[in-house]
């Protein structure tokens, strides 16, 4: 039906009064307005590849002749060579990302400068006779950073010191914990309690990359959710255990996680969900197998049956990210 | 409150309330935990005392003094031991020491005054306290610290509280592979 018969057809219709002017207008509006979220998209080019690499490169040379000329260097030299490269890092960032042309190049020096910053603190510290291996001067060295880089992010507004705050309170959390660990009589299991402390981060990165996903922020939202996902999957496995160490809870609850995971990749629209929650999945079946059925069914049966279920989980993983997330990613 | 800010609020307070439970866990007992039993130990004891006496022949032994409680008694014993097992390295003198669990301060005593005290040998005190060595267990890849391999620092641990000890220890390196206290039991009333 090309144009002229369209129109033809609307006048007919309408003279019949089996159209209405408000429903032509609304269907004209709906063909206006982008029908799927398209996620942002952080396009990456040569030059911002290039200032990456030369941000690392820089990074391993000052990492390299600190490190060659240790003994010969006073405190001071140490400590400027570090702490004052992170700070002066920081303020070239600060100057490039005022223009829109070197925004990209500004967020390179900022990273730099995060880099820079750990490596001068802990200079700095073990400059000033801290131990720097033990859980307290780390728990500080990480309240100093994290709180350094959630002002930098209340102050100068920029996207980039949301991530290095994310990170920072991340180290604070695990090397406080660690201390506080540290002088417990109760706690007899470390790698349980370590364990317990990844669930809880990493349900912090998902309800946090939720949050990012409506904001500005959205970018966050994806290594959010990845590093969530892997954590808090790769924690709720391992908290299971293995035969005849298992703890049962664990083991009976990991498959209904499983496919709320799945069924959140639907609703969050997320890739990563499905992917992960899949991927899990499989590994999930392979352990259980290995745990409880090589014996009774014995290996090559029990490989036989492993295969299908995977391929079972491969066609139900492409199945509904073609129905359901394809569009998105487009 | 929208539906929005809900997930970063929570996102926030899951890790700030897991930090105060496990705060919690670790000094709250400690405010109702009152160690009661002071001990008695002893420093500058070779690890590599002999186990049992064994005699040559009159020319090739020597004798070495050790503590031991006997009949909750604290007693000097003297074992002749042959001359290439005795550990000629370790140049310290032994001394005693009275732990006051309360004040958590030691205090050191002679021989005779230590023969005074009723000692029980038990590792468990009668109020359900034991010494352990190093300040912490656990730790996992990448999370290993300093802390958790400190074994010259001692505590007390029991009923969910762990109390540092602030013992007399010897200074000298040397002594690092060996048993730097040595237990010898719980003053008893």
């Amino acid at each position: 039906m090309d144009k002229q018969e369209l129109l033809s057809e609307i006048s007919l219709l309408a003279a019949q009064g089996d159209l209405q002017q408000e429903e032509m207008l609304a269907a004209f509006r709906q063909a206006q307005t982008p029908k799927t979220i398209q996620p942002p998209r952080s396009r990456w080019n040569l030059a911002e590849i290039l200032y990456y690499i030369g941000g690392l490169i820089v990074l391993i040379g000052v990492v390299v002749l600190v490190g060659q000329n240790w003994e010969v260097l006073n405190s001071f030299t140490k400590i400027m060579a570090t702490l004052g490269s992170g700070i002066a890092a920081f303020i070239v960032g600060t100057l490039f990302i005022q223009s829109a042309n070197t925004t990209r190049l500004g967020q390179a020096f900022y990273v730099l400068s995060a880099i820079l910053n750990t490596v001068g603190l802990v200079v700095t510290f073990d400059q000033a006779g801290w131990q720097t291996g033990t859980a307290a001067t780390q728990s500080i060295m990480a309240a100093i950073l994290a709180g350094a880089y959630i002002c930098a992010r209340l102050w100068l507004k920029r996207k980039v010191f949301t991530a290095f705050g994310v990170i920072f309170s991340t180290g604070l959390f695990y090397s406080f914990m660690t201390y506080l660990f540290g002088r417990d009589a109760s706690f007899e299991d470390g790698l349980k309690f370590y364990e317990y402390l990844t669930l809880a981060v990493s349900v912090s990165y998902l309800l946090l990359g939720y949050y990012f996903s409506r904001s500005e922020e959205r970018l966050l939202t994806g290594p959010l959710y990845t590093f969530g996902l892997l954590g808090f999957l790769g924690a709720s496995l391992a908290l299971g255990g293995w035969s005849p160490n298992q703890n049962v809870f664990w083991e009976l609850i990991f498959p209904a996680i499983i496919f709320c995971v799945i069924y959140l990749s639907i609703h969050l629209k997320s890739r990563a969900f499905l992917i992960l929650g899949a991927l899990y999945l499989m590994g999930y079946i392979l352990k259980i197998t290995a745990e409880y059925f090589t014996d009774s069914l014995g290996w090559p049966l029990a490989l036989v049956i492993v295969g299908l279920l995977l391929m079972a989980i491969g066609y139900l993983t492409f199945y509904l990210n073609k129905k359901y997330l394809k569009r998105i990613y487009k | 409150m929208n539906k929005q800010n809900i997930s970063l609020y929570i996102g926030i307070a899951i890790p700030v309330l897991m930090v105060m439970f496990v705060a919690g866990s670790v000094y709250l007992p400690r405010l109702f935990s009152t160690p009661q039993y002071s001990f008695l130990y002893a420093t500058g004891v070779s690890y590599h005392g002999p186990a049992k006496p064994v005699i040559l022949n009159r020319q090739d032994y020597d004798t070495q003094e050790r503590y031991v409680v006997r009949g909750e008694r604290l007693v000097k014993e003297t074992v002749k031991v042959p001359l290439g097992e005795i550990d000629y390295t370790t140049p310290f003198e032994t001394k005693l020491y009275l732990q006051n669990t309360q004040t958590n301060a030691s205090q050191e005593i002679s021989f005779d005054e230590a023969q005074k005290l009723r000692l029980n040998t038990e590792a468990l005190s009668p109020d359900g306290y034991k010494i352990a060595r190093g300040s912490g267990g656990g730790g996992v890849f990448p999370f290993f610290f300093n802390e958790n391999s400190d074994f010259s620092s001692y505590s007390l641990i029991g009923h969910g509280a762990r109390h540092k000890l602030n013992l007399k220890q010897p200074a000298d390196t040397q002594q690092y592979y060996y048993d730097k206290i040595t237990f010898l039991g719980w003053v008893m009333p």
